[in-house]
């Protein structure tokens, strides 16, 4: 028996499902995008569950501090476990240009949020923040520190910030006894490509032009350009 | 379309709808403070090094290397973190620049880090001024050459023997030791300088097994 409805080619494309789905998401994403370019979400960036890549110019920062801890994830099959990485954290900071990127799988499709944050000027660390964490599994790029720079500090001992009476906060990193650390007094990080698996920025103290995006496919953050000049006093 | 498709292309639409916001809204979360797990200090203290190291020493091995000088202080007692001592050497390098490659790697218990280096860089080096940075490493070389019209090579036993000043301005090749701790000093870094004693372009990354 044959049915009377022609027979359609896959893979064409179904443009009133897509504008069904992107349209809403586009509009949450640029709601909250200049909420939070307008002041209102302006508080804090935090990204964490699961890797995000990110990339930037530069960034700069005074009391570094760096440990190997234990990160939670959720394994692929649903089930709880963690991965070591290397969490970095900084008391004052300032950054060149921000830009993160982490992909979603949904109904089979692989869709990616792209979230910028800065202006297009290589010469201005136009991003201050505060009590920066990083947990990395891997990044490449420069990596500048200077001061006193000490490697292989355990890590539970490393000091980053320090408490409402001036004293360190100990142990700011949370970091087991006996694992890799590094202190330095300044830290410069340039051209940095590399996936967190968690990012905290909860003293965003300025966000100028924050762009928010949702683009359909694996869109990979553009490659840092190179910082011109030096940073300002974070 | 039929009603059946259509059903199922409003429950997509919503899927995707709702795990999209659900993603931007973990990526926009509000301020949280970094965790201050607040343990107590160390009970041990620091001897041989200014700080406890971690009892994991590092592999660090260096291709091609240059230095204004090294000292050799043998027989130092250091403290690991864990409370254990061991008794090494302190080397002390003034303007120790990479020429080529350097890979610094632990392996621990549950992870191994690695710093790798692949052209030049510097772990000590010096400021614009021409001033000298001193770098300290805690631990032992297991091998390293130097070039006198050829290379010599397993000369760290005479380093370890003769122990005072050496220069190594010629270089140094195929360094290779177990490093419990180093320690790089620049005592007029000032905010705004880009002159770092420690410059690593390269990789790092932490991997579990």
């Amino acid at each position: 028996m044959s049915s009377s409805a022609p027979l359609r080619p896959e893979g064409r494309t179904h443009w009133r499902r897509a504008l069904a789905v992107a349209v809403p998401a586009l509009l949450a994403a640029g709601g909250l995008g200049s909420a939070m370019a307008g002041g209102a979400l302006a508080v804090g960036l935090s990204v964490q569950d699961r890797p995000v890549d990110f990339t930037t110019s530069s960034l700069y920062g005074t009391q570094y501090g760096a440990a190997v801890v234990d990160q939670a994830v959720v394994r692929p099959d649903g089930t709880a476990g963690s991965v070591r990485v290397l969490r970095m954290g900084f008391a004052d900071g300032v950054l060149n240009g921000l830009c993160l990127s982490q992909r979603q799988q949904i109904a089979g499709a692989t869709y990616t949020l792209l979230l910028t944050l800065g202006d297009d000027n290589p010469g201005s660390w136009e991003i201050r923040t505060r009590n920066t964490v990083l947990d990395l599994r891997n990044a490449t790029g420069e990596l500048d520190m200077d001061g006193i720079v000490d490697l292989n500090v355990n890590g539970a001992d490393v000091r980053t910030v320090k408490d409402a009476s001036g004293a360190y906060v100990p142990n700011p990193l949370g970091a087991p006894q006996h694992r890799f650390g590094i202190q330095a007094r300044y830290a410069k990080f340039d051209r940095i490509t590399g996936t967190a698996q968690d990012f905290q920025i909860p003293g965003l103290l300025t966000t100028p032009r924050l762009k928010l995006s949702v683009k359909p496919g694996a869109v990979a953050c553009p490659a840092p350009a190179a910082p011109v000049g030096t940073p300002g006093t974070p | 379309m039929t009603a059946g498709a259509g059903v199922r292309g409003r429950r997509k639409t919503v899927a995707v709808v709702a795990a999209l916001l659900l993603a931007v809204a973990t990526a926009l979360l509000s301020g949280r403070p970094s965790s201050a797990a607040g343990r107590p200090p160390a009970a041990v203290e620091p001897l041989g090094v200014p700080f406890l190291p971690s009892p994991y020493p590092l592999r660090v091995s260096i291709d091609s290397m240059v230095a204004v000088s090294l000292t050799v202080e043998k027989n130092v007692t250091v403290r690991l973190s864990d409370g254990t001592t061991v008794v090494t050497n302190k080397y002390t390098f003034t303007k120790l620049k990479i020429r080529s490659h350097m890979n610094v790697t632990q392996r621990a218990d549950g992870h191994t880090l690695v710093i790798d280096v692949p052209d030049e860089g510097s772990l000590g080096g010096y400021d614009s001024a021409g001033r000298p940075e001193t770098t300290m490493m805690w631990g032992k070389i297991n091998r390293v050459c130097v070039r006198v019209i050829f290379q010599i090579c397993e000369v760290q036993g005479l380093l370890d023997f003769f122990g005072s000043l050496i220069p190594l301005t010629a270089g140094a090749e195929e360094f290779q030791g177990d490093i419990y701790a180093i320690r790089t000093v620049d005592d007029h870094a000032e905010l705004n300088s880009t002159d770092n004693p420690v410059h690593l372009p390269g990789t790092i990354t932490v991997t579990t097994p």
